[in-house]
């Protein structure tokens, strides 16, 4: 009871703030009906609101644009360096591909990324018109730092060290189609060639 | 006797005399040199090593004491240089740190479901693990306690299943379901 009576009270502080007037609405996402979303009532980060730029509607004869699906989840409770190894495998990948590598990782954070790429799953094919669930490859997959916390650890002794508890947020970008083809890896004899292009294209400079 | 007395006594001394220059002599000292209480002689070290010279009287007492934190500090192992972003990464980063691709993935051809190639498929082992959990709850309620478990064979029928001769004299549990497919009646 006392959080609805809450809810209404900010909601009426919302109407206040002239919410229609923001210059970057959602559309259809947030009718002022739904008080409860968790989004509306935290900071919206960068990430978030990747999701509602509006392309301008595509000329006949242009590519179809593929779709492009922005999600993230914050203040995971895990290491954002830990993190970064399970990103890092899942990059460029299918997401079928993705999510069964993820279900044989023993790590804690293997769990946390599967559920995030199955709700964005999920929001593609509900609310990005993407036609097969299957068709989606993960362009990017990041790692951030979350909000650290310091507490005490009891040494021996009376000795005592100061540990911080980490944090970390994990952001995916999934695009439409087929994962690209893995670029070959850089050798030697490429390196030699860029190397000599960059030496046949200096110029001498203040000269006739 | 008084001149044998007196002859005797010179010889001796004339000998510890005699030793005494011999002993210098050794050494490489000339007689003729007068340093006096020369400095202990020893190899000069080439190494940079602490002055101190074990003397012959302090040896044993050194021997014994044991070596204090303050002189096991300076041989102790310590980072000389921070280690910088670049060379962090370039150890966190090697492919030997980085998670491998499996590719001993396969689909479990009863449920569906991702399964490893050397592993049971996890859906079907929860299904069948739920299944006997079932089954060793009607066994418990039969036996009624510990310890009372009998010496026959136990034949688990499901609905609508009779037993044939061959159950004859076997323990019999009943479950109220339909026979799963994955559970062959012999």
């Amino acid at each position: 009871l006392s959080s609805f009576v809450a809810g209404s009270a900010w909601v009426r502080g919302l109407l206040g703030w002239a919410w229609p007037h923001r210059w970057l609405t959602p559309g259809s996402l947030f009718p002022l009906s739904c008080i409860h979303t968790s989004t509306a009532l935290q900071k919206l980060g960068k990430w978030e609101k990747k999701n509602w730029i509006v392309y301008p509607p595509q000329l006949p004869g242009e590519p179809r644009r593929p779709a492009e699906i922005y999600h993230c989840r914050r203040e995971i409770k895990y290491s954002k360096d830990k993190m970064w190894y399970l990103a890092k495998l899942i990059k460029g990948m299918s997401i079928d591909q993705a999510l069964a590598q993820l279900e044989f990782n023993d790590k804690k954070g293997a769990k946390v990324i599967k559920e995030v790429l199955l709700e964005a799953q999920e929001i593609a094919v509900r609310n990005h018109n993407v036609e097969f669930k299957s068709n989606l490859h993960i362009a990017e997959s990041l790692t951030g730092r979350g909000r650290y916390v310091k507490r005490i650890r009891y040494h021996g002794k009376g000795m005592f060290g100061i540990m911080k508890i980490s944090r970390c947020h994990y952001f995916v970008k999934l695009v439409e189609g087929p994962p690209p083809p893995p670029e070959p890896p850089r050798t030697g004899f490429d390196q030699a060639k860029e190397y000599v292009q960059h030496l046949r294209s200096r110029t001498l400079v203040n000269t006739l | 006797m008084a001149v044998l007395v007196l002859l005797d006594s010179p010889l001796p001394r004339l000998c510890s005399l005699l030793q005494r220059y011999w002993g210098r002599l050794k050494c490489g000292l000339l007689p003729g040199f007068s340093g006096g209480p020369s400095p202990p002689w020893g190899p000069a070290l080439a190494v940079q090593a602490p002055a101190l010279l074990p003397q012959p009287g302090n040896y044993t007492s050194e021997d014994t004491e044991v070596p204090s934190l303050l002189d096991s500090i300076l041989w102790m192992a310590a980072p000389k240089k921070r280690r910088t972003i670049e060379v962090n990464r370039c150890r966190r980063r090697n492919p030997n740190k980085l998670i491998k691709v499996k590719r001993n993935i396969d689909v479990c051809p009863e449920c569906g479901n991702l399964k490893q190639k050397h592993v049971l498929c996890g859906y079907c082992y929860a299904k069948i693990k739920a299944e006997m959990q079932l089954i060793r709850k009607e066994i418990g309620k039969k036996e009624e306690g510990p310890f009372n478990a009998p010496t026959v064979e136990t034949v688990v029928l499901y609905n609508g299943e009779k037993s044939t001769e061959k159950d004859e004299g076997k323990r019999i549990i009943e479950r109220a379901r339909k026979r799963p497919s994955w559970f062959v009646r012999n």
